[in-house]
């Protein structure tokens, strides 16, 4: 295909939700270096990062930058120097091994890092299989939360399913909310999760939406004070939350 | 709503000198960085996945990934904030591809367009916040169907064929809005930079 054809979907490229044949086309002309197709998508990308200020501005809370800062202080320090350095003594200490023929002990570090390639390649495996059985977990969750999903009794009568919630709670851990049926809330509304202390004003524990089909699962991280705490509520808020609830709770889970 | 994200793409001069330090694999500059593009990052990802702890974990996964991939970045001629922003995007929309069972269609078509390389050469338009301006503006003038559809391929990842399911609209009724949409966006954009 050519560019001027091309051009029109270059902002849903941009956006990774092109199909077939366009996005297939615009990659090969990106891959040969089209000057027209590189220019095009650039700036559709450029649109495409100003279309995120669209999203309503939500303030993180407080604690996600240590998060994001133990990034740093979990990564190797390597950088392009270092790299040199280890690549020139890596060449050095082969030689001497070379020159002292200790063919013997290299070939034993060999198997031994087919030993680590063949552990890591299974610990991959181990997290695929994780990964695929917590997508079925999900899926079963899905169907058993959509609204139109019924209880058939052995009488053979159904039973309509109300909001309902699964609250998990670990000192060390935080609060696992797992809910379904929840209705759909209007434009600018949002579910905001508490956690009342007792004797005490609730404390906001996060905001979240249900998909489509009305289920949810919210984590507050961190620890908490179980012993402390006597219930876990969630309520309907405006989208950017509330400091204390604004309308009467939907769900109440005593602990 | 949108000055944050003007004054914070706008500054080129200071994230020249923050992608120098991420390169350099100095802890404060992703401080820096966060700083910067945090607020951002983390409205878009929750604007997409509707839940604060699923964000919290994109944010992080979103920051990791510029940290371990920022040497491939130029910062000479790359544009770091569109690129973060970017990145935060694709993690957002990779995981509501996940669990809505898209993976296959996510991983091949999102890598592409976060690579380092394509934010080159876009410092000089992304300097010019005014862009932005116009661009907030002209979406606020397309009609219903066009906000949606543009919001639905942005926010929620899906193609048009996925629009017209959604929507339950036929796929032409569909692809013309979008055309229609970007057509209006990058005419007002156009008229933008000839001004």
């Amino acid at each position: 295909m050519m560019c001027e054809e091309l051009k029109e979907m270059y902002e849903l490229y941009a956006m990774g939700v092109s199909g077939d044949p366009e996005r297939s086309e615009i990659a090969a002309h990106l891959a040969r270096g089209c000057d027209a197709c590189t220019h095009g998508v650039k700036l559709a990308l450029q649109t495409v990062t100003f279309l995120g200020s669209i999203a309503p501005m939500v303030d993180p809370p407080a604690r996600l930058r240590a998060r994001v800062l133990a990034i740093a202080a979990s990564q190797p320090k390597s950088n392009r120097f270092w790299n040199w350095q280890q690549a020139w003594m890596a060449a050095a200490a082969a030689l001497t091994l070379l020159s002292l023929g200790l063919w013997n002990q290299l070939i034993g570090i060999d198997r031994s890092l087919d030993e680590a390639r063949q552990q890591i390649f299974a610990m991959t495996e181990s997290q695929e299989k994780d990964r695929a059985t917590i997508q079925r977990a999900r899926g079963a969750l899905s169907f058993l939360n959509q609204p139109e999903t019924r209880l058939v009794t052995s009488s053979g009568s159904t039973i309509e399913l109300p909001p309902k919630a699964r609250v998990f709670v670990n000192r060390r851990s935080g609060v696992l909310l797992m809910a379904g049926n929840l209705p759909k809330l209007g434009p600018g509304k949002i579910y905001e999760m508490w956690l009342i202390p007792k004797g005490g004003a609730p404390v906001p524990a996060g905001l979240f939406q249900p998909d489509e089909t009305g289920t949810a699962m919210h984590i507050r991280p961190g620890e908490m004070d179980v012993a402390a705490t006597a219930a876990v509520a969630i309520s309907v808020e405006p989208e950017s939350g509330s400091a204390a609830p604004t309308t009467t709770p939907i769900l109440v889970m005593g602990l | 709503m949108f000055f944050p994200i003007l004054f914070a793409l706008a500054d080129a001069k200071a994230d020249r000198e923050i992608a120098k330090r991420l390169k350099n694999r100095e802890q404060d500059a992703l401080g820096q960085l966060y700083d910067r593009y945090g607020r951002l990052v983390y409205s878009i990802i929750f604007r997409i996945v509707k839940n604060s702890a699923v964000a919290e974990d994109l944010v992080q996964e979103t920051f990791l990934r510029v940290w371990n991939r920022v040497q491939g970045f130029d910062e000479e001629k790359g544009a770091l904030g569109p690129w973060v922003l970017t990145v935060a995007r694709n993690r957002a929309i990779d995981y509501l591809r996940s669990i809505d069972g898209r993976m296959s269609q996510s991983m091949y078509e999102l890598s592409g367009n976060e690579s380092p390389e394509m934010f080159g050469n876009l410092e000089k338009d992304m300097l010019n916040s005014d862009r932005a301006r116009v661009l907030h503006e002209a979406f606020k003038k397309l009609n219903e169907n066009q906000k949606t559809v543009i919001e639905l391929a942005y926010f929620e990842g899906l193609s048009q064929t996925e629009m017209a399911e959604k929507m339950n609209q036929p796929l032409g009724t569909v692809k013309t809005w979008v055309r229609t949409a970007l057509q209006a966006l990058r005419n007002e954009l156009g008229e933008a930079l000839t001004a």
